[in-house]
């Protein structure tokens, strides 16, 4: 590594930064799971313009999520006309989804305050919860014919950073800021960093421990 | 860029040879593939039946864009494939002995192998 010229002679964290476009994550998205989607992103802002959330919401055509049935040719078409009650979906694009769906238990974050206060920061409240909630799962809209849900952006983002050779992205990643407003405009701006320089002692002890023997 | 099915590509790239002229098969992955198996595997198996509609993955595009045959023969030192490498893919991603595999599915498997073997 170069020598480092500053006073107290800190080396810099290695870092890598991204610029990631929603056309670019719903591109890798498509690839994922093997079929097209219609999306849009929202941006959420939060307590300031810094702190803010990504909405993505995606919608998709029955014949590409819904499985084939051995009964009657109609099955599908008369289970969609009832709610999507009862439909299966193909297995692998609930496996392909999955990493980047919100948890099964979203709701349960009502009961968590300090969840909900970091969520509060990033502009996730109250109306904008209960839909992320709401549409957390793969559900059928019969005015449009569609399937829609509410995935999350920086899980899909996370999984495009990963090391294709070890399945891990290689360094801590973090969203450091979002720019844009709409579908067209949005992008984050990611950064991978590798190693950490901060002092931990010998590992052995926490610092609380540390300081509170006498 | 525009990249070619991964189906397609594969056809291309992999050897005529069957599987089945290749038999007994190691059915353990050499601890040295283990990380880089298991990641492709959690990669592609939910595509398994998509292959012929998704774009080749661009890290394997830049790895057979080199000259790759002679890459792997340096990185396997004159040695053969790794059977186990093979097995273990076919496995994870289709659920079946190498030997049970279709034309297309050993060609996705001989590049991925190929691939796997290069990097590791």
């Amino acid at each position: 590594m170069a020598d480092v010229i500053n006073k107290a002679g800190i080396q810099p964290i290695p870092t890598d930064r991204y610029i990631i476009t929603g056309s670019e994550v719903t591109k890798y998205l498509q690839e994922q799971l093997a079929c097209n989607v219609g999306y849009d992103f929202t941006r959420w802002t939060g307590v300031s313009p810094d702190c803010s959330y990504v909405r993505m919401r995606i919608i998709f055509n029955p014949k590409d999520i819904v499985a084939e049935t051995s009964t009657s040719k109609d099955y599908a078409d008369r289970k969609l006309a009832e709610f999507s009650a009862g439909l299966m979906f193909k297995d692998t694009i609930l496996e392909a989804l999955k990493p980047f769906m919100y948890p099964e238990n979203v709701a349960d974050i009502r009961n968590r305050p300090d969840d909900l206060q970091r969520l509060y920061t990033i502009g996730v409240f109250d109306d904008r919860l209960n839909e992320i909630i709401q549409h957390s799962k793969l559900n059928y809209c019969q005015e449009a014919n569609v399937f829609r849900l509410y995935l999350r952006p920086e899980r899909i983002i996370a999984d495009m950073l990963k090391n294709p050779d070890t399945g891990k992205i290689d360094g801590d990643m973090s969203i450091v800021a979002v720019y844009g407003t709409s579908s067209e405009t949005i992008r984050w701006d990611v950064a991978v960093t590798h190693g950490h320089t901060s002092f931990e002692g010998n590992g052995a002890m926490s610092i609380d421990a540390i300081f509170n023997h006498r | 860029m525009v990249l070619m099915k991964f189906q397609d590509f594969c056809n291309k790239m992999a050897t005529k040879e069957s599987f089945k002229e290749q038999q007994p098969f190691d059915v353990v992955v050499p601890d040295r593939y283990k990380v880089a198996v298991n990641a492709m595997i959690e990669n592609l198996r939910s595509r398994r039946n998509a292959f012929n509609i998704i774009d080749t993955p661009p890290y394997i595009v830049k790895v057979f864009d080199k000259d790759y045959i002679t890459i792997l023969d340096k990185k396997l030192e004159g040695g053969d494939v790794p059977t186990g490498v093979i097995y273990g893919l076919s496995k994870g991603i289709y659920g079946l002995d190498p030997i049970d595999l279709n034309e297309s599915q050993q060609a996705i498997i001989k590049v991925l192998t190929t691939y796997i073997c290069i990097q590791n």
